[in-house]
C-alpha cells in the first residue's frame, strides 16, 4: 500500500498511522478535508436548475 | 583560510598579561572545574593551539597520544613555539608561554586572526595544573626541550639535537591532587577531536590510546561536509548533495553545509573559531532569517505556495534541516551561563547576508533540490495548520460537551454507545424521511448534505463541506487527530452510511468511507461502520408488494414468477422442464445470454459465435488442415439457410464457399485428397494464390439474412503449429473481418459463455413450447424463451425504481432499510477500504481520462435494464 499522502511505500505492520506512513501525512490529510479539498464527481446536472456552489448551514 | 605568510612569529608577538598563581587556588575558574570535564579541557587546550596554527596555515597534523600512566602528549608539525629571548623579561618566549597566565599568540590579533577564543587561557594553565610537564621544540633546525613540574620550570629550555622539521610537542601529567579522577575518556576526545577535524578541513589528527590501542585517525577533506554526511549517514536525505557555502569576508569567514532529510527535526550544530556555541547566538539567528526568507521567496516565486496556504514559518523551513555553520571571527563576545551563546551583534548581518546571496543563487542553479526543500517546508506548514484546526475543533466541543452537538443530528434517547445507531444520511429529503422512519430510542440521523463545486460547464464535483466534516467527528464524540482521537467516546456503536443507489450515492459513500479510513481507521478495525442497504426495486402485483434490493435478486425474482406453472418441451424426443429445473435452466439462460450478448457486442456474427459454442470447439478442431476444413463446414451447415444453399449450389460438385489458402507449405497430395473429400479442390491457376474451386462465379456468398458477403482464408501459425482462419463479410449490414483460432476459444470470455452453456446444453433443442395453463407458446430459440418467460413473470406487475432514497415514504424506509428485524447491512471491513481507497485516488486523480472511465464503469453497474 501507498501512503495516500507522500505516495512512499507504508509498512503495515505496528504503523499507527495507517495507512499513513507518518503522523504528519496523515495530519495532512485532515488538514485537506478541513480545507475541502477532496470531491467526487457528481451527477451530470441541468445548469440551470441547479443553485451554484452553495454553502450548508 | 590562507595563511599568513609574511607575519613574523618570534618572542616579540608574545605578550605577557599576569601571573600563573592564581590558577593552582581556584582551577575552576579557569578550567570550569576539576571533573572530567575540566580534565579533558587540559588536552583540548593544547590542541586548540595546534588547530590555531592550523588556521593560520602553518600546521597540517595533530597527534594525540595518552599514555599508560593517563599523562597525555600532543604534537602538531606547525611552526614550534619561539624560542628567542622575550624582551619584556630575560626568559626564552617559549617560557613566558609555558608560565605566564594570558600569554601566548592568540592573544595578539596579528598572529592569529583568529583563535579558539573560548578556552583562552593559554598552555600556562595546562602548565599549572600538572605534576610534571615536557616541552619539546622544533624550530629553526634544532630541538629544544624544558620540564616543568606544578607549573614551574625545573631545568632550562636547553637545545638537545638538530631538526630538519618545525613542531611543538607537550607531555603532560595532571596533578593528582587538584583531579579528581586522572582517567582520560578515549570517546570524549574522539567526539571533539573529530568535531575539529569537520571544522578545519584538510587537518590530520591522529589519536592513540597506549592502554588498550585503540587508534582513530580523522582526516576530512570535505571539512563540514563530511559533517554533514556523517550525521545523516542513517538517514533519508531530500537532496543527495549537501548544500556548500564558504566565504571569507573582510576579517569574518563563514562556512555552511546544510542538507534536509526525511525526519521531522532539526539539528544545526554552531560554531565560533571551532567552539560549540550550543546555545546559539547572533550566528545562529542570522542564518535562521535567511533560510525562511529565502524558501518563503522561492515558493512564492515558484508558485508552490497557494493563497489558502499559510506562509512559512521558521520551524516549517528547518523541518528535517541539518547543518553545520561555522564562523571565524576576530574577537569573539561569549554570552550566557556557559559561554555557549555568541553576542557579537554585527554578526547577524553578515551571516543574513551571505546565506541569502549564496542560497538564493544555489536555489536557482539547482531547482530539484529547491523544490525538495520547498515542498517539504510547505508540506510541514500543512501539517501545522491541519493539527492547528483539529486542536481547535477538539478545544471547542469539550468547552460545550453535549450542547455542542450539531442541531441538525437527531438523537436518540438511548445513551449506552452500545445499543445505538447512528444513520448518515445523504440529502435533506432522505434525512426527513430518516427523521420520520426512525426509532428515536436508539436511531439518530445525522443528515449529510455533499457540497456542490462548479468545476467544468456541464459537470458538478461535489465534496463534505468542512462544516459537514466538523458536525460528524462532533456528532461521533471522538474527537479527530492522533492524540484527540479516543475511540472509548464513540456515541455508536453502529455508524450506518445510507446513500442513493445511484452513481451520486456511490461516489459520496466512497468519499465518506475514505473519510473514515484515512483519519478514522479504529472505527472500521471494531467492526462499528455498515453500509445500508435500501432496495432498488419495488414490485407491485395486485396487493402484493415486494422491496428488492439489486437487479440481480429482480431477475431471480422475475424468472421465478415466470415460470410458476409453466413447462417447456425441447424439441429433442419431448424432454421437458418444470418446477425447480425449469428455474435453473432459465437462470443459466439468463447468465448465458449476458455472457454471450457481451462478445457479440464487438461485431462477431451471432449465429458463427453461437454455431461455434454448440459445436464445443476446442484446440484439436485447430491441429491439422483437415480437421480445420471440418469444423468450418459443420460452422457453415448451421447457419447457412436454404435460399442460399440453392442459390451457391452449396455442396454440390464443389463445396461452393470461397476460401483461399495462405500457407501452400502445409498443402501436400495427402492433405489434397482429404480435402477433396469434402468437396475441395484447389486451382493453382493465379501464380501465388490457392483457391478452392467453385462452380460459379461470386468471390463472396451470402449466408443468411444477417451473415453476407462471406469469404474464408486459412493459415498456419508456425509459431504453435496449429491452423487458423478469418472469416470476413458483413453482419448486419456491417463490415467484419474476424481470426478464429485456439486462444480466441481459449480466452476468458469464451471460457466463461462456455461454461454457462454447460448445464444448458442437453436442454438446448428449439423449438421450445411453453405450457402454462392450458394455452401453449413456441419459442424459435433460447433468446425468444428467455423473453417470453420474462414478459409473462411481467404480466400485470408493476416495477417501481427507486432513483433516491427521497422517493420513500418514512414507513417504506423503516420498513425496508432501517427495521433491525428485516434490513440487510453491510460491515465495512478494512479490505473493503483498500479498493475504496484506491476507488477514491482514481475519483481525486488529476486525470480526467481516468475519471471519465470510472464514471462510465460505474454507470454501466448502475445502468437500467429493460424492463
Amino acid at each position: 500500500m501507498q501512503c495516500p499522502t507522500c505516495n512512499k511505500p507504508v509498512k503495515s505492520e505496528d504503523n499507527a498511522f495507517l495507512p499513513f506512513c507518518s503522523e504528519r501525512c496523515k495530519l495532512i490529510d485532515l488538514g485537506a478535508w478541513f480545507d475541502e479539498k477532496y470531491s467526487v464527481p457528481g451527477n451530470p446536472v441541468d445548469l440551470e436548475g441547479e443553485p451554484q456552489a452553495e454553502e450548508n448551514e | 583560510m590562507e595563511p599568513a605568510q609574511n607575519t613574523i612569529y618570534d618572542s616579540t608577538n608574545i605578550k605577557i598579561l599576569e601571573g600563573l598563581e592564581a590558577v593552582r587556588k581556584r582551577p575552576a575558574m579557569y578550567i570550569g572545574g576539576t571533573g572530567t570535564d575540566g580534565l579533558h579541557h587540559l588536552v583540548f587546550e593544547l590542541v586548540d593551539n595546534s588547530v590555531d596554527e592550523a588556521i593560520a596555515g602553518f600546521c597540517t597534523e595533530v597527534e594525540v597520544t595518552i599514555h599508560l600512566d593517563n599523562s597525555v602528549t600532543v604534537s602538531d608539525n606547525g611552526r614550534g613555539i619561539p624560542v628567542d629571548l622575550h624582551t619584556d623579561r630575560n626568559i626564552s618566549a617559549a617560557e613566558v608561554v609555558m608560565t605566564v597566565l594570558h600569554a601566548g599568540g592568540k592573544f595578539d590579533k596579528d598572529t592569529y586572526k583568529v583563535s579558539a577564543g573560548l578556552h583562552g587561557v593559554g598552555v600556562s594553565v595546562v602548565n599549572a595544573l600538572s605534576e610534571t610537564l615536557h616541552l619539546e621544540i622544533k624550530r629553526e633546525g634544532a630541538v629544544y626541550l624544558q620540564k616543568y613540574e606544578i607549573g614551574k620550570p625545573v631545568t632550562p629550555l636547553e637545545e638537545i639535537g638538530k631538526a630538519n622539521a618545525a613542531g611543538t610537542k607537550i607531555l603532560f601529567k595532571p596533578d593528582s591532587t587538584i583531579f579528581q579522577d586522572l582517567n582520560f575518556s578515549f570517546e570524549i576526545l574522539s567526539n571533539r577531536l573529530r568535531e575539529l577535524s569537520f571544522l578545519n578541513k584538510g587537518l590530520k589528527i591522529h589519536l592513540h590510546d597506549e592502554r588498550d590501542g585503540k587508534d582513530k585517525e580523522f582526516l576530512y577533506e570535505g571539512g563540514i561536509s563530511s559533517f554533514i554526511d556523517h550525521l545523516n549517514r542513517n538517514k533519508k536525505v531530500l537532496h543527495p548533495q549537501s548544500i556548500y557555502i564558504e566565504r571569507d569576508k573582510e576579517d569574518c569567514y563563514l562556512e555552511l553545509a546544510m542538507q534536509y532529510n526525511d525526519s521531522y527535526t532539526e539539528e544545526i550544530f554552531t560554531f565560533v573559531n571551532n567552539v560549540n556555541t550550543r546555545d546559539g547566538g547572533t550566528h545562529l539567528s542570522g542564518y535562521r532569517s535567511a533560510l525562511t526568507r529565502t524558501i518563503n521567496s522561492y515558493a512564492v516565486q515558484n508558485n508552490m505556495l497557494k493563497n489558502t496556504d499559510p506562509s512559512l514559518t521558521g520551524d516549517d523551513v528547518r523541518e528535517g534541516l541539518i547543518a553545520v555553520l561555522s564562523i571565524k571571527i576576530p574577537e569573539p563576545q561569549f554570552e550566557g551561563q556557559t559561554k555557549g551563546k555568541l553576542g557579537n551583534t554585527e554578526v547577524k548581518g553578515f551571516v543574513e547576508q551571505i546565506v541569502n546571496d549564496q542560497l538564493k543563487q544555489i536555489f536557482e542553479e539547482q531547482p530539484a533540490v529547491a523544490k525538495a526543500i520547498t515542498a517539504k517546508a510547505i508540506s510541514a506548514a500543512q501539517a501545522r495548520e491541519a493539527a492547528k484546526k483539529a486542536k481547535d475543533l477538539v478545544r471547542r466541543k469539550s468547552a460545550l460537551e453535549i450542547s455542542a452537538l450539531p442541531g441538525k443530528l437527531a438523537d436518540c434517547s438511548e445513551k449506552s454507545p452500545e445499543l445505538s445507531e447512528l444513520y448518515l444520511v445523504e440529502g435533506d429529503s432522505a434525512g426527513g424521511s430518516a427523521k420520520q422512519g426512525r426509532n428515536r430510542q436508539f436511531q439518530a440521523i445525522l443528515p449529510l448534505r455533499g457540497k456542490i463545486l462548479n468545476v467544468e460547464k456541464a459537470r458538478y464535483d461535489k465534496m463534505l463541506a468542512s462544516n459537514e466534516i466538523r458536525t460528524l467527528i462532533t456528532a461521533l464524540g471522538t474527537g479527530i487527530g492522533a492524540s484527540d482521537f479516543k475511540i472509548e467516546n464513540l456515541r455508536y456503536h453502529k455508524v450506518i452510511i445510507m446513500t442513493d443507489a445511484d452513481v451520486d450515492g456511490s461516489h459520496i459513500r466512497t468519499l465518506l468511507l475514505t473519510f473514515f479510513f484515512r483519519q478514522m481507521p479504529e472505527l472500521i478495525k471494531r467492526g462499528y461502520l455498515y453500509i445500508a442497504q435500501p432496495p432498488l426495486f419495488k414490485v407491485k402485483k395486485g396487493k402484493a408488494e415486494k422491496y428488492i434490493k439489486n437487479e440481480k435478486n429482480l431477475i431471480q425474482y422475475l424468472v421465478k414468477q415466470g415460470t410458476d406453472n409453466l413447462k417447456v418441451e425441447t424439441a429433442n424426443n419431448g424432454t421437458h422442464l418444470e418446477g425447480n429445473d425449469l428455474v435453473d435452466f432459465i437462470n443459466n439462460l439468463f447468465r448465458f445470454q449476458e455472457r454471450f450478448d457481451q462478445v457479440v457486442k464487438n461485431n462477431i456474427p451471432a449465429g458463427i459465435l453461437a454455431a461455434l459454442i454448440r459445436l464445443n470447439v476446442n484446440r484439436n478442431n485447430f491441429t491439422t488442415l483437415e480437421s480445420l476444413i471440418e469444423t468450418i463446414i459443420q460452422v457453415i451447415d448451421a447457419v447457412i439457410d436454404a435460399e442460399n444453399r440453392e442459390k451457391y449450389q452449396y455442396k454440390q460438385t464443389y463445396l461452393n464457399v470461397p476460401i483461399e489458402f495462405k500457407n501452400t507449405d502445409q498443402l501436400n497430395e495427402d492433405v489434397e485428397k482429404q480435402l477433396k473429400e469434402h468437396l475441395i479442390e484447389l486451382d493453382k491457376t493465379i501464380a501465388s494464390k490457392v483457391r478452392a474451386k467453385t462452380s460459379h462465379e461470386f468471390s463472396r456468398v451470402d449466408l443468411n439474412d444477417e451473415i453476407k458477403g462471406v469469404r474464408l482464408s486459412l493459415d498456419y501459425d508456425a509459431e504453435n503449429d496449429l491452423f487458423k482462419f478469418f472469416i470476413k463479410g458483413l453482419n448486419h449490414g456491417r463490415e467484419f473481418n474476424i481470426k478464429f483460432n485456439a486462444e480466441f476459444i481459449e480466452s476468458v470470455i469464451m471460457q466463461k459463455i462456455l461454461e454457462v452453456y454447460e448445464p444448458i446444453r442437453s436442454m438446448d433443442h428449439p423449438p421450445f413450447i411453453l405450457k402454462s395453463n392450458g394455452d401453449t407458446l413456441e419459442a424459435g430459440s433460447k433468446h425468444a424463451l428467455l423473453d417470453l418467460v420474462l414478459e409473462s413473470a411481467k404480466k400485470g406487475m408493476y416495477i417501481q425504481r427507486y432513483k433516491g432514497l427521497g422517493e420513500m415514504n418514512p414507513d417504506q424506509l423503516w420498513e425496508t432499510t432501517m427495521d433491525p428485524e428485516k434490513r440487510v447491512l453491510l460491515q465495512v471491513r478494512a479490505d473493503d477500504l483498500v479498493a475504496s481507497e484506491t476507488l477514491f485516488s482514481t475519483l481525486m486523480g488529476d486525470s480526467v481520462e481516468l475519471r471519465r472511465d470510472f464514471i462510465q464503469k460505474n454507470a454501466l453497474q448502475a445502468r437500467n435494464i429493460d424492463i
